[in-house]
């Protein structure tokens, strides 16, 4: 016989004469139920009330129909043996017996205990108990009622691993597992409902399963998928074990809802980085083009100066040794026919005279032309004497005064530099002479530290705002020649009149002509 | 009497303009014309000129050739250099070889009737700018015989060689090892060897000197 806490034998209760405590022999005889086993009887959890000694004393319908027991009272059942199924009090299983606990507080409790039932499973029971006092205030009975709350709590799992999990398999795996459990079935699985092919199939009967339900998991109007169990046993699906998977399938589908939507926002994530990625390397193939576009560019630019200046030379090969022969030849022959008319005493003698003047001077003409358009070959030391030469044939050929002055010597660090600035240097001048209508014509050269600047000025015209399109290659090409250089070109009329053509650039980025002209 | 002339050029319009200005001279006469070095020397044969007048670029070879070839055949008839390169770097050179003169095409054509005249009376003629570099070049203790490239180094006769064979500074200096800088200071100590003015006259002469064969 279990003892109470108190130590008291509340098993006799004889001497109980409190109309408030509750007498086993009145709840189980036969003929119609008490008012009081009536009013229990409605409460749709098993509620019993039970002495000290956890001897029921009284049992509703619930009680007696979950228990399988009807004779629950008569029996002289003790609480613990009826729900629970044990043989020992619950305190002594490392649980909290409720009715010790209840004795010693007096006051209600509500404790959870963990069974088996009947297939196997494991069970979670809340159990509320409530003190009854004598007139003495004495705990003499305690009232309990239990609920399996083994749905509710699945329920909360679903919540949590919903919250847990990023990807559908692990959460699927998880609930399947929580509901094999739940269920006690031998199988049980979740399908995925295929949106797009709407379909599923099961060939659970084929296999001998007797036992199948298949819940769907909803939410809102969509069907997210099916729980599935199914068991060789008969009756392992019971009707209320369907209403819980029901219940059950709500939760597990906002579960899966969550878990759906943070995989979506990941692959949405996924793709927004690799279109990142993606647009990154095509910015950097687009950004490779362009910079072997500007090579090429570049080359080109080269190129063309390099055909153009073999070209000139060429031509003023063909100059020299072709037309100027030819002119040598034509002056002997008209002075020699001026002598001839003169020596007849021909008034025509005068005609071939000026005809032999006019070919010398055509012949003078000539090689001025063949000055400018054969390479010249300067070293970095010899700009500045270059420079001056050009200065005084231009001045000498066309009457223009044509000054050079410098400060010094220009610090150039190769051949190749002081061909290209000479070149833009007779470039601007020819310029000047042709279209600037000018008197005077400066050619400067200046260097401080490393930078070198080339000006020519004249005091003409000015620079019409056109002059790009209208002198075309020539300014292009000064342009072409100090980008070779790496220098900086521009050419403006001046406020005070007269244009300014100017070429700067810093030794470092001189080198970048790689000297075609110089390696003829 | 009249002195025989053979004009050697490749121009058939310089050699018909040539012929009518001597015509003109009772004291000249053209005995003979050719375009080459080897009708040249044929005609030389037959024709026995007192003065050739030859021109530097002719149709195949060179002229200084001629010169050379009719001074080792012992000849002592007179030759006047008539030639459209510039004298200040031909000149010279043309003399050192046994002509007697160098005038520049550009002159006027009474200019090559007094040039031919000067050396068949036994003078050197020369125009005022080439004769002044000559006496500069006498008073460097250099003598009109004296090849002025023999005075270089053999380094500098090196980077001379590459020079004239169309090598630029930057392809000497890779096959010599040296860096640029070191083959223009080469290229500038040549150049006051030789009293050049600048780079390019260094290069016109060493490709010249070249074509001569040396």
């Amino acid at each position: 016989m279990d003892r109470g806490t108190t130590g008291r034998d509340m098993s006799d209760t004889s001497h109980v004469e409190s109309d408030r405590i509750l007498d086993s022999r009145e709840l189980t005889r036969d003929g119609p139920p008490t008012r009081l086993q009536t009013v229990i009887d409605a409460f749709p959890d098993p509620m019993m009330v039970v002495d000290r000694n956890c001897r029921i004393v009284l049992a509703n319908r619930a009680a007696r129909e979950t228990s399988g027991i009807p004779e629950i009272v008569s029996a002289g059942l003790r609480c613990y043996e009826v729900p629970h199924r044990r043989e020992t009090a619950c305190a002594g299983d490392g649980e909290t017996c409720p009715i010790q606990e209840v004795v010693t507080t007096r006051a209600p409790v509500r404790i959870t205990h963990t069974r088996t039932d009947s297939e196997g499973r494991e069970i979670f029971v809340e159990v509320t108990a409530a003190p009854i006092f004598d007139a003495s205030g004495e705990v003499v009975q305690v009232v309990e009622t239990c609920r399996d709350i083994t749905e509710r709590k699945l329920s909360r799992r679903f919540l949590e691993i919903g919250n847990r999990h990023m990807e559908m398999k692990p959460l699927l795996e998880e609930a399947t597992v929580e509901l094999k459990k739940f269920t006690g079935c031998a199988a049980v699985g979740i399908r995925v409902l295929d949106e797009e092919k709407n379909r599923l199939s099961d060939l659970c009967h084929l296999c001998g399963c007797e036992a199948l339900a298949l819940v769907p998991i909803c939410l809102g109007d969509r069907t997210l998928g099916l729980i599935h169990v199914t068991d060789r046993r008969r009756n392992m699906v019971s009707a209320s074990k369907v209403k819980s998977l029901e219940r059950l399938a709500v939760h597990l589908g906002a579960a899966m809802q969550r878990v759906q939507s943070a995989e979506a926002l990941r692959a949405a994530h996924d793709h927004l980085e690799a279109t990142v990625q993606q647009r990154t390397t095509e910015l950097t193939e687009a950004n490779h083009a362009l910079q072997d576009e500007i090579t090429e560019r570049t080359r080109l630019e080269r190129e063309i100066l390099h055909v153009s200046s073999e070209e000139q030379r060429r031509i003023g090969q063909e100059l020299h040794d072709g037309l100027g022969q030819e002119l040598t030849g034509l002056g002997y022959l008209a002075q020699s026919l001026s002598r001839k008319l003169q020596a007849k005493g021909s008034v025509e003698a005068e005609i071939a005279a000026d005809l032999a003047r006019y070919i010398r001077l055509s012949f003078g003409q000539i090689k001025n032309i063949v000055r400018g358009l054969i390479p010249l070959e300067i070293c970095a030391d010899e700009l500045e004497f270059a420079l001056q030469t050009l200065a005084a044939n231009i001045e000498q050929q066309t009457g223009i005064s044509c000054r050079f002055v410098s400060n010094g010597n220009a610090p150039l660090d190769s051949d190749d530099t002081a061909i290209q600035i000479y070149r833009i240097a007779q470039e601007a001048v020819a310029n000047a002479v042709k279209h600037a209508d000018a008197r005077e014509i400066v050619v400067a050269l200046t260097a401080e530290r490393d930078l070198i600047r080339l000006e020519v000025r004249d005091d003409g015209v000015g620079i019409r705002a056109d002059a790009e399109e209208a002198s075309g290659y020539g300014l292009r090409s000064m342009k072409y020649r100090a980008r070779a250089l790496g220098g900086e070109f521009e050419v403006r009329r001046m406020a005070r009149g007269g244009t300014l053509v100017s070429c700067c650039l810093s030794q470092d980025s001189s080198d970048a002509f790689e000297g075609e002209d110089c390696d003829a | 009497m009249s002195h025989r002339l053979l004009i050697v050029d490749d121009h058939p319009i310089v050699r018909r303009g040539l012929r009518e200005l001597v015509a003109d001279e009772p004291d000249l006469e053209v005995c003979g014309e050719a375009d080459d070095v080897a009708s040249a020397l044929e005609q030389l044969e037959n024709v026995r000129p007192d003065v050739v007048v030859v021109d530097l670029s002719l149709k195949r070879g060179h002229g200084l050739e001629l010169i050379k070839a009719i001074k080792a055949q012992g000849k002592r008839l007179k030759i006047l250099v008539s030639s459209m390169h510039d004298e200040s770097l031909y000149a010279e050179h043309a003399i050192r070889c046994g002509a007697s003169g160098y005038i520049n095409k550009q002159e006027p054509p009474d200019e090559i009737i007094n040039a031919i005249r000067q050396v068949l009376r036994g003078e050197i003629y020369l125009n005022d700018k080439v004769a002044d570099l000559l006496l500069r070049r006498l008073s460097n203790g250099h003598s009109i015989g004296e090849d002025p490239v023999e005075t270089l180094t053999n380094r500098e006769l090196e980077v001379f060689e590459m020079i004239g064979r169309g090598l630029s500074v930057k392809q000497i200096a890779g096959r010599l090892g040296l860096s640029q800088k070191t083959i223009e200071a080469h290229r500038d100590r040549i150049r006051i060897k030789l009293t050049l003015n600048n780079s390019l006259e260094v290069a016109r002469r060493a490709m010249q000197w070249t074509l001569e064969g040396h």
